[in-house]
C-alpha cells in the first residue's frame, strides 16, 4: 500500500540502483522497502530498466568496431596525399548564385551518366529482390530530395523530383524556399535543359540518342534502389520512420559511384508493410573526404498521375539562352583533350584522381582564390563539360580490365618524365602518356622503369 | 593497446605520426559516440557524427591548445556539431525523432527502450549514455556535462525516474 512517504521515497530510489546514496539514507530506503510492495516493485522496474540499458549498450558493441575501423578509415583519407589548405580570399564566386546554379546543373549531368558507368552487380536471392523488382516496375514517382554539402556558402537544397518512363524527368530545386532552378531531362528533345528563374536564363545539353535512355535510368531513384541489388549490402534492422515501421539495408563504397565519388554509403528504407521505399538517403566523399554530399531521398509517391505538360519547361519569351552543349564523346582522343583543358584552368594540375567530383572540388578550390567575371564561369563549365570525358574514358579502361593507372595526385603537366596515365594494351605493350600529354607506347619493363620515377 | 597518454599521443600526431591519432581514437570513440547518440537520440546518425567529429579533430588539431586536453576538446567539438546538426536539421527534426532503431536480431527486447530513449529529452539522455557507454561511473557524466559529481548523480536518479515513466507509458501502449 502506498502511503504519503513513498513519493518521498520514490525520488531517491534511482539513486539507490546507482549506488549513490550515503549509508544512513540507504538504510531508511531499504527500511521502507521491505515493507511497501509498491516501491519494492518500483525498484524491482529500474533495476530491470539498469540491465536493459547494459544489453542496448552491449549491443553496440560490434558497431563500435565497425566504427572505430570507419573512423580510422576516414582519418586516413583526410591525411591523404595531395590534402592542400586552400586561403579563401577576396570574393567567393561559390557565392554568386547563378555561377553556382549553373555549375550544378552543368554537373548533374556528370552524375546521371556516371552512374552508369559500371555494369550492375548481379542479383541475389534475396527477399529484398521483391521490392527492388516492385519499384523498378513502377511506371512514374514523386519524391523529396535533400542535400547539403560541405562546400563554402549555403548549399542546403531541397528538390522535387518527378520521373515518368514516358514522359522524362523534372526536378525542382529549392533553395531557401524559392525554387531557383528546373531540371528537365526530355527524351522527346534529346536534351538536359536547366530553368533558372531568377536570371531569366536556361542551358540546353544535347544527349546522343545512346545516352537519352541511360540518362533516364540514372536519373531515377529506381535505379538507385536497383543498385542495392548489389550483394555486399548489409542489413540495417527495423526503424520507425514518420510513424511507418521500414526495414533497412545499406551498402559501402558501391562501384557504381566509383567514377563520380571516391566513397560513401547509401542506405534504404522500406515500409515492412507495403515494400515501398520511405527513405533513401546517403552520404558521398570526395577529394580525399574534403567534399562531401549528404542526401535524402523521402515522401516517395508511387504510380501517380503525372500529365506530360508536366514535362514541358517553363521557359519564358524573355529568358536568355545562357549557355548550350553537347555531351562529350568518349574516346582516346577526347580523354586527352579533356586533361589538357582540365590542366589549362587548373596551371598545369590535373584531376587529383579520376574521380569527376574530385577535381570538380578541385576546380571549385581553384575558383575561391582566383575572381574572375561570370561569362569566363559559363566558359568554364563548358570546358569542365569536355573533362568529363576523361572520367567515363577511364571508367571504360577500368570496366575491361586493362590494367589502368592515373598519377594525377603527382603528375603535373610540367612532368614530360612521368607516367600520367597508362593502361595495357590487347598485345601485352602499354599505352602511357606523360604530364606533359605526349604519347608512347612502351614494354611492361619500359614502364616498370619509368614508374620507378616516383 | 598504446600505452602513451593522451598528451603523447597528440604531441606525437603534432610530429606526422597519424597512427597516434588512430590510438586516440580507439580510446576516445565510445565517449564521443555516447556524447552525439545523447544529443541526436538516432545510433545511425550518432555513427556518421562521431566520425565527422574524429576527422575535424584531427584536421583541426593545431588548434588544441594543451595537448593533455585532448578529450574535452574533441567532446567540445562534438557538442558543437551535434547541436549544429540539430539546428540546421531542426525542420525534419520530428522525423529524426521519430527514427527508432531497432536491431534486427533485439527488435523484442529493446523496442521499447528505444521508443522510450527517443523520447526522453536531451538533458535526460546525454547523462544516460555517457554513464552505460563510458563506465558507469558518474564521475565521467560529471566531467563531460562540466557539473559537479552531486549534480551528475541527481541527473542521473531524474534520467532513470524519467525513463521508466515513458517506459510505463509504453508498456500501456
Amino acid at each position: 500500500m502506498m502511503d504519503e512517504r513513498c513519493s518521498e521515497y520514490r525520488d531517491r530510489i534511482p539513486a539507490l540502483v546507482s549506488g549513490d546514496l550515503p549509508a544512513d539514507e540507504r538504510e531508511q530506503i531499504e527500511g521502507h522497502l521491505s515493507q511497501c510492495a509498491v516501491c519494492h516493485a518500483y525498484l524491482d522496474a529500474l533495476e530491470e530498466d539498469d540491465r536493459l540499458l547494459e544489453g542496448f549498450v552491449e549491443s553496440f558493441e560490434e558497431n563500435m568496431r565497425d566504427l572505430e575501423h570507419r573512423i580510422v578509415g576516414a582519418v586516413r583519407d583526410a591525411a591523404g596525399p595531395g590534402k592542400v589548405s586552400v586561403t579563401v580570399t577576396g570574393a567567393d564566386p561559390a557565392r554568386n548564385r547563378r555561377f553556382r546554379i549553373l555549375a550544378a546543373a552543368a554537373s548533374v549531368v556528370f552524375l546521371l551518366l556516371a552512374w552508369q558507368l559500371f555494369n550492375r552487380p548481379p542479383l541475389v536471392p534475396i527477399a529484398w529482390a521483391e521490392v527492388i523488382t516492385q519499384v523498378v516496375e513502377a511506371h512514374n514517382y514523386v519524391c523529396r530530395v535533400w542535400s547539403d554539402t560541405n562546400l563554402p556558402g549555403d548549399n542546403e537544397q531541397e528538390s522535387v523530383r518527378y520521373l515518368s518512363k514516358e514522359f522524362g524527368f523534372r526536378n525542382d530545386i529549392y533553395a531557401d524556399d524559392r525554387l531557383v532552378l528546373t531540371e528537365y531531362i526530355l527524351p522527346s528533345e534529346r536534351a538536359f535543359i536547366g530553368v533558372v528563374p531568377d536570371d531569366e536564363a536556361w542551358m540546353r545539353i544535347w544527349l546522343r540518342d545512346s545516352e537519352i535512355e541511360e540518362v533516364l535510368r540514372g536519373s531515377s531513384a529506381q535505379e538507385m534502389v536497383a543498385d542495392f541489388r548489389s550483394a555486399s549490402y548489409r542489413e540495417l534492422g527495423q526503424k520507425r520512420i514518420d510513424g511507418i515501421m521500414a526495414s533497412g539495408i545499406e551498402v559501402q563504397d558501391p562501384d557504381f559511384i566509383k567514377s563520380f565519388f571516391e566513397g560513401g554509403w547509401m542506405r534504404l528504407w522500406v515500409d515492412v508493410e507495403t515494400n515501398w521505399p520511405v527513405i533513401m538517403e546517403g552520404k558521398w566523399t570526395a577529394d580525399g573526404g574534403r567534399l562531401q554530399i549528404r542526401f535524402e531521398f523521402t515522401d516517395f509517391q508511387w504510380n501517380v498521375d503525372l500529365p506530360p505538360e508536366m514535362f514541358e519547361p517553363d521557359i519564358r519569351r524573355n529568358y536568355e539562352l545562357a549557355l548550350e552543349l553537347d555531351i562529350p564523346v568518349v574516346d582516346e582522343q577526347h580523354a586527352i583533350e579533356g586533361l589538357r583543358v582540365f590542366a589549362d584552368i587548373m596551371r598545369g594540375h590535373y584531376p587529383k584522381r579520376p574521380v569527376i567530383m574530385t577535381a570538380l572540388n578541385q576546380y571549385f578550390d581553384e575558383r575561391r582564390i582566383r575572381s574572375r567575371s561570370q561569362r569566363q564561369s559559363l566558359r568554364e563549365i563548358e570546358q569542365l563539360n569536355r573533362v568529363r570525358s576523361m572520367f567515363e574514358f577511364y571508367g571504360d579502361l577500368l570496366k575491361e580490365g586493362n590494367d589502368v593507372a592515373y598519377h594525377g595526385a603527382r603528375v603535373m603537366r610540367r612532368d614530360f618524365d612521368k607516367v600520367l596515365l597508362r593502361w595495357q594494351l590487347p598485345d601485352g605493350n602499354y599505352r602511357v602518356y606523360y604530364g606533359d600529354l605526349r604519347q608512347e607506347t612502351v614494354s611492361p619493363e619500359r614502364l616498370a622503369e619509368l614508374e620507378r620515377r616516383f | 593497446m598504446d600505452e602513451r597518454t593522451d598528451s603523447q599521443l597528440v604531441a606525437a600526431c603534432r610530429k606526422g605520426d597519424r597512427e597516434a591519432y588512430e590510438s586516440l581514437v580507439r580510446r576516445h570513440s565510445r565517449y564521443i559516440y555516447a556524447i552525439c547518440l545523447g544529443i541526436l537520440g538516432s545510433p545511425t546518425d550518432s555513427e556518421d557524427m562521431t566520425q565527422e567529429v574524429f576527422v575535424k579533430g584531427f584536421t583541426r588539431l593545431g588548434k588544441l591548445r594543451e595537448d593533455g586536453q585532448f578529450l574535452a576538446w574533441i567532446a567540445q567539438i562534438a557538442r558543437n556539431q551535434c547541436r549544429d546538426f540539430v539546428k540546421v536539421h531542426s525542420r525534419r527534426r520530428t522525423l529524426l525523432e521519430q527514427q527508432i532503431p531497432i536491431d534486427a536480431d533485439e527488435s523484442a527486447d529493446f523496442h521499447e527502450l528505444h521508443t522510450a530513449l527517443a523520447r526522453l529529452p536531451e538533458t535526460y539522455r546525454l547523462p544516460l549514455m555517457l554513464y552505460y557507454f563510458d563506465g558507469q561511473s558518474s564521475e565521467s557524466v560529471a566531467r563531460a556535462l562540466n557539473i559537479s559529481q552531486a549534480g551528475a548523480c541527481t541527473r542521473l536518479s531524474r534520467a532513470r525516474r524519467e525513463l521508466r515513466k515513458l517506459l510505463e507509458k509504453e508498456a500501456d501502449r
